[in-house]
């Protein structure tokens, strides 16, 4: 599928030099395998509606970053991505969000299912009060993998994805809420991983973690990145600017006479476009850190 | 829309007007030193060494608050571009002034009589030009003009060919050797000049247009 018009970096401000320095640049600017498609998405909750127009496709084996001031929907977006909107009472959509060049939305479609596809990984780590085993097992289980050596090579390959296996493996019985922070958060992506998704949704997942900690997670995001396609939400724009291979700037658009806002899509590019030569003002304040 | 770091923006508006400083003591200099040189008039000696003590304190003025800058604001975007560009044509900058001071330094040793006509013509056009060379390329940066680099290229292509030229005169004995010595020494000043100059206008292009907002 051609990449949308808004990811062409066309980019004539910059001596020549500089594009041709970028050694990925020819690499990204030819992105895999389309993995979301969202057209003309608007997110409402009840009559609210939270996010308007938003159109990306997001690609395969990338980390693609939303990035945007609270309120401009980015979070809603990527909920929409593994239909956890679906959980709020009176949430919908208009548009569509295509997977693999399937609607997600079509009545045939089993959010369940989808969810099992496309994991989430969540602000706050939440491990189950369950032991480190059985909370990377637990996916497995749900989906009906009981034989013990089976569920035991998952629990050790998903540890060891998460890179957290040699911290645990002695204490698997151990519960997962004696974790630290990291540790934890770790864990929530293990549990993750052992449904092996195609695609991980991470909802600021470092913003609850020290710096040590929020290293190990996207060092284990860029080495997990081979083998799923990762969409990260953060506030962090350094962390953007450290994982991800495109952002995805949103922003709130107030309308004074209604008194009501809505999230927008601003831009969207190349991380290194967006941060070095954003094409928009707004976007241009936001990652300066002028706007308020 | 409130205007965040409001200090992190008043650095770089100051940086930028010291900046604009050396550029414009480039180009003021310049001019001055082609006239000490054609005129014999070392007065203008002096008021260039006191010059270069300015600059030699704002130079690292200017990288200090740059290095700053780029440590603890974690600048992106127009702000590291903008800072980036600064380091960047600084020594260019520094360099230049230091021609333009060598090249007012020849009046003490040469005397505007010991020059062949040809050869003095030739100085002329070269301090005129490269002088108008380095006004444009203040210009460029002052005006975030990146299509200024192609013409400026152009001229720096006269320049060498007056370079050339002198040279040729310098060599055809027309002179005495010591002040033979000199002018080489001046011609390869101005033709350097001429470099830099291209240089600041060709590093215009990575400056974001939108820096330093109104």
């Amino acid at each position: 599928m051609d990449e949308p018009e808004q990811n062409v970096v066309t980019n004539t401000q910059l001596p020549k030099s500089q594009v041709e320095m970028a050694p990925d640049a020819a690499a990204l600017d030819a992105p895999g395998a389309t993995i979301f498609d969202a057209k003309k998405v608007s997110c409402y909750y009840g009559s609210f509606r939270a996010v308007t127009d938003v159109s990306l496709s997001i690609y395969e084996h990338e980390i693609t970053a939303f990035i945007g001031p609270s309120g401009c929907g980015k979070t809603t977006v990527l909920r929409t991505l593994n239909r956890m909107n679906d959980l709020v009472p009176g949430a919908h959509i208009d548009g569509d969000v295509y997977y693999r060049g399937e609607s997600l939305y079509a009545k045939d479609v089993s959010p369940i299912a989808v969810r099992r596809r496309i994991g989430m990984v969540f602000q706050k780590p939440n491990p189950f009060p369950k032991s480190i085993y059985d909370n990377v097992a637990y996916g497995p289980r749900i989906n009906g993998i009981h034989n013990k050596a089976k569920l035991n090579e998952i629990v050790e390959r998903s540890l060891r994805g998460a890179a957290l296996w040699d911290e645990v493996k002695d204490r698997l019985g151990k519960s997962g809420l004696g974790l630290s922070g990291g540790q934890a958060q770790r864990l929530c992506i293990a549990r993750t991983l052992a449904v092996e998704p195609d695609v991980v949704l991470m909802d600021e997942p470092c913003s609850a973690l020290d710096p040590i900690a929020t290293a190990a997670i996207e060092d284990l995001m860029r080495e997990i990145k081979s083998r799923y396609t990762i969409v990260i939400v953060t506030h962090n724009m350094q962390q953007a600017t450290r994982v991800s291979d495109r952002t995805a700037f949103y922003s709130v658009l107030r309308n004074e006479e209604s008194d009501t806002r809505t999230g927008v899509l601003v831009e969207y590019g190349r991380t290194q476009q967006i941060f070095e030569d954003p094409h928009d003002d707004r976007t241009r304040a936001y990652v300066t850190g002028r706007m308020g | 829309m409130a205007e965040h770091r409001q200090d992190l923006q008043r650095e770089l508006e100051a940086i930028e007007a010291k900046v604009i400083e050396l550029f414009a003591m480039v180009a003021e200099d310049l001019a001055r030193a082609t006239d000490a040189l054609l005129s014999g008039n070392n007065e203008i000696v002096k008021v260039l060494a006191e010059r270069e003590a300015v600059i030699e304190s704002l130079y690292p003025q200017i990288e200090e608050t740059v290095n700053r800058n780029i440590l603890l604001q974690a600048p992106v975007a127009s702000d590291l571009r903008f800072l980036l560009s600064v380091l960047r044509i600084m020594p260019e900058l520094e360099l230049s002034h230091d021609l333009v001071e060598n090249i007012a330094r020849r009046a003490d040793h040469i005397l505007s009589d010991d020059l062949s006509p040809r050869a003095r013509g030739i100085v002329e056009r070269m301090g005129e030009l490269v002088a108008d060379m380095w006004r444009q390329a203040s210009e460029a940066w002052y005006q975030r003009d990146s299509s200024a680099a192609a013409p400026l290229a152009e001229r720096d292509e006269e320049m060498d060919e007056l370079h050339a030229s002198l040279i040729a005169e310098l060599a055809s004995g027309s002179m005495t050797l010591p002040v033979a010595m000199e002018m080489t020494l001046v011609a390869r000043f101005y033709e350097r000049l001429g470099d830099h100059a291209v240089n600041v206008a060709r590093r215009v292009v990575y400056l974001p247009g939108s820096l330093p907002p109104d």
